[in-house]
């Protein structure tokens, strides 16, 4: 969580991106509306280590993926996996312009993208997560919560006591990428309204289920016991059955092979050693200064209040069905499904308590 | 009698999850979880095998009479019906 990360996105890298879009693959894109005199470009950017061409056409668009950007005519381009091309799609643009208008165009177009590559990432053996992720010692820490529970709170007081140590992956919608060595949690251009992001791939070593509480705890789950809540965390293309099924493959595989805790935190000190200690197996008191917090929190300016449109859609419910193995259980199984089945309201509205 | 087409089934840590995909995701939103033998009959409905078919199957896998097992299909065909999730033609 650098200065610069945890600030605008950085400006920086702007002008490359752009000049990626006129150039190489740069192009006027075919189906443009009759009459509409915008030129659709397609920027580059390497999402996590898979080739995206996003096709846009509002000259801040580039902005929003500035840590990403690469040159397509870059050897190190054609290395990449994919490529997945993005083609402008006027109706989800118009979609998030609607229900977020005060964000404005090059937002929607940002936002619209978000949609497109997120169905994609599993064929790339990525898929993408909702919670926050930090690294430390070269290792990643994924923390998920419902909105408003604070996990944006709680990795910004690891940063806090644990110093420039802690490094951000992404606060909102890391991906997570599973290979035979390891699982990876990556960063992306999409990390909520802290916009805490860095383009890193690093080995993931824990995933942490946050709730509040009045005492710091934190245990060791099995993965049949957050099935259900961590259903919720992942984004599924259910446009697309065999996508949907990798999806789901990929999700074994993380639950299967990275350690899963819970926590029960409040906002101290103390909280953070629990997590840290308990994930990372190091000393918490070896790390940091037995004082108040050394470097501050630092925060950004919201652009607005608005729920943010590329939250993870598929939501859940905490009921779950048991694990009775006789057939003389299944009818109870099957109630459970109803239960299961009516619940979807999409929880996350804004996360107000970060950053405080 | 048959599962609609739209579900995607797969074990996930152990666990048997289906999702309704395409215009069914629309429909159904969260998951569905099953156990062992949910998951036999399922799969069974899912190839639109006739209960008395998927009962018979069941007897040979776990330790169960055949009155018993056929009562568990049509309870969970029942309630499969009863959520919308069966295509009767």
């Amino acid at each position: 969580m650098s200065e610069k990360n945890m600030n605008d996105v950085a400006q920086d890298g702007v002008s490359g991106l752009h000049e990626a879009a006129q150039s190489g693959i740069g192009h006027a894109a075919a189906g443009q509306p009759a009459g509409e005199s915008a030129r659709t470009l397609v920027l580059a950017c390497n999402v996590a280590g898979v080739a995206c061409e996003v096709s846009f056409r509002q000259s801040d668009t580039p902005r929003f993926f500035a840590d990403y950007l690469t040159d397509p005519r870059a050897a190190e381009y054609r290395q990449l996996l994919g490529p997945v091309r993005v083609p402008y799609r006027q109706d989800l643009v118009d979609a998030c312009l609607k229900e977020f208008p005060e964000n404005g165009p090059a937002y929607a177009e940002w936002s619209a993208a978000y949609a497109e590559i997120s169905n994609e990432m599993p064929r790339y053996n990525r898929f993408v997560f909702h919670g926050a992720a930090v690294e430390f010692n070269g290792k990643a820490y994924l923390f998920t919560a419902p909105s408003g529970t604070g996990k944006s709170t709680h990795i910004a007081l690891w940063r806090s006591y644990l110093g420039e140590r802690v490094d951000i992956v992404n606060g909102d919608k890391p991906i997570i990428r599973v290979e035979d060595d390891a699982v990876y949690a990556c960063g992306s251009p999409w990390s909520g309204k802290e916009q805490w992001q860095r383009p890193v791939q690093v080995p993931l070593g824990g995933v942490c289920f946050l709730r509040r509480g009045v005492e710091n705890t934190i245990r060791r789950v099995r993965p049949d016991e957050y099935i259900n809540a961590i259903m919720n965390c992942i984004f599924i293309p259910t446009q697309d059955s065999a996508l949907a099924g990798r999806a789901l493959e990929l999700l074994d595989q993380l639950l299967t092979r990275v350690p899963l805790y819970e926590l029960h935190c409040d906002m101290s000190r103390d909280a953070v050693r629990t997590s840290f200690e308990a994930m990372t197996g190091k000393g918490f008191d070896d790390y940091t200064l037995p004082d108040e917090p050394k470097t501050p929190v630092a925060t950004r300016q919201k652009t607005s209040d608005a729920a943010d449109p590329t939250d993870v859609q598929r939501a859940a419910d905490a009921a779950g069905a048991g694990d009775a193995a006789s057939p003389a259980n299944t009818a109870d199984d099957t109630a459970n499904v109803s239960e299961t089945m009516s619940a979807i309201a999409a929880t996350d509205a804004t996360e107000n308590e970060a950053a405080k | 009698m048959k599962i609609k087409d739209g579900f995607v089934l797969r074990e996930v840590a152990g666990q048997t999850v289906v999702i309704g995909v395409g215009a069914l995701s629309e429909q159904f939103h969260g998951m569905i979880r099953l156990n062992d033998t949910g998951a036999e009959i399922w799969k069974g409905l899912s190839r639109g095998d006739a209960p008395e078919t998927i009962a018979e199957h069941l007897t040979k896998t776990y330790d169960v009479d055949a009155d018993r097992a056929l009562a568990d299909v049509q309870a969970f065909v029942t309630d499969a019906r009863s959520h919308g999730f069966l295509d009767e033609a």
